[in-house]
């Protein structure tokens, strides 16, 4: 078991979980957040808050975020519903783990997309640092973006 | 110690002592169980009362993909079900939440009981109208309120009936249940359940560590879940059940044995 702890980002800013739970992996981490999600998104709205601007970020016990679920995620998983209840047993079972995979998959470009990011800004500063260099042009941005859809 | 089945039926009618005595005779069929162990599995025939005198249980059920619903908590002087043993088979199961001591009152001793003395009937009916009552109460925190509302709605409740049975300390109790079975009780995930406790936490309502719970704003817990304890039914309605015309803990109220 490991510790995982939910912080929530919200448009008022980081709500920060300061207690954490026992969970046996970081997939099931993921899957107790999204579950979770799909709960609090009638209360927000009730609240009339805004749940598109939620995000759990999912952090180990050493603060490293490991995972994030902007609560948008969940309206991903509502489209074609009704369709996956009438089908069989297996099929159904299948649907769903295909869905699991694609939610990691998602959250794996995230991380992708993270390393990425800090990529740019460490280019950037050591472009700062040597401001007398001719300039290399904005990076370019190639398609590299594995495919999402089903 | 008092039995706690007389303390919690004392809370609707005063009992005669000779009541007492056959509550206390009946409930000395004890055993001891684990936490986490059934008492009585969902399937099973039941053939007694069971009364818990120590320690915490719930009644839940279970889907066949793993999915479980707690619908009642039980706490000292709680009966499962007066009556479950008219039935063939259970249709859920009773399960405890830590160390328990469970009495067996079998189906003969619960007739005789309810036969010979008409003020424990007359508390047993008023215990199942309370249980009944717990659960409609249940039915609206599931279907109306909201998370925090639903988690401060349970706390209250747990706080009340352990205090009706002497066991709470000022503003604090024990609350031996993990943050799953709260889950599992309020229909929403532990990752909800957890950061809704550390919600009320922030807001001054209430403190729960391992598993003593304090209750710092009792008031604003009970206005923030709409809380009305009406339905707990503790106001001694039976009262004109008196036995002995006194007060249990008045002096001198030596029992008059039944006519």
């Amino acid at each position: 078991m490991t510790r995982y702890y939910f912080h929530l980002r919200t448009a008022q800013g980081l709500s920060p979980d300061e207690l954490g739970l026992d969970l046996p992996d970081v997939e099931t981490a993921y899957l107790e957040a999204f579950t979770t999600a799909q709960e609090m998104w009638p209360d927000l709205l009730r609240r009339r808050e805004d749940p598109i601007r939620y995000t759990f970020e999912i952090a180990d016990r050493f603060g490293q975020v490991v995972q994030t679920l902007p609560f948008a995620e969940v309206l991903d998983r509502a489209r074609g519903r009704t369709a996956r209840q009438s089908l069989p047993r297996a099929a159904r079972t299948a649907q769903e783990l295909a869905d699991r995979t694609r939610h990691l998959a998602a959250a794996v470009d995230e991380q992708v997309r993270q390393a990425r990011e800090s990529l740019r800004l460490s280019r950037d500063l050591l472009r700062a640092s040597a401001p007398d260099q001719p300039s290399l042009g904005p990076p370019s941005e190639p398609n590299w973006m594995p495919g999402r859809d089903p | 110690m008092l039995n706690p089945l007389v303390r919690k039926l004392e809370n609707f009618a005063w009992l005669s002592d000779d009541d007492r005595r056959a509550l206390e005779t009946a409930t000395r069929q004890v055993r001891a169980y684990r936490p986490r162990e059934d008492v009585i599995h969902e399937g099973d025939q039941p053939e007694s009362v069971k009364l818990l005198l120590d320690g915490w249980a719930c009644r839940c059920k279970q889907l066949e993909d793993g999915r479980r619903q707690i619908m009642a908590f039980f706490v000292p002087g709680d009966l499962c079900d007066v009556r479950v043993f008219i039935l063939r088979q259970m249709d859920h199961s009773i399960m405890t939440l830590s160390p328990a001591t469970v009495a067996t009152i079998p189906r003969d001793t619960m007739l005789a009981l309810m036969e010979q003395h008409p003020r424990i009937t007359q508390a047993l009916w008023w215990s199942t109208l309370v249980d009944e009552a717990v659960l409609r109460e249940w039915v609206v925190n599931l279907g109306q309120r909201s998370a925090d509302e639903r988690l401060a709605h349970l706390l209250c409740e747990l706080f009340i009936r352990l205090q009706a049975v002497g066991l709470t300390r000022g503003n604090t109790c024990e609350l031996p249940v993990t943050q799953g079975e709260l889950a599992d009780t309020l229909g929403l995930t532990t990752v909800h359940v957890n950061r809704t406790l550390q919600e009320l936490r922030r807001d001054g309502l209430v403190d729960l560590r391992g598993k003593t719970l304090t209750l710092r704003d009792l008031d604003g817990l009970q206005r923030l879940a709409l809380f009305n304890p009406n339905y707990l039914h503790l106001e001694h309605e039976g009262e004109e059940l008196n036995a002995n015309h006194r007060r249990p803990d008045a002096p001198g109220g030596a029992a008059s044995p039944l006519p």
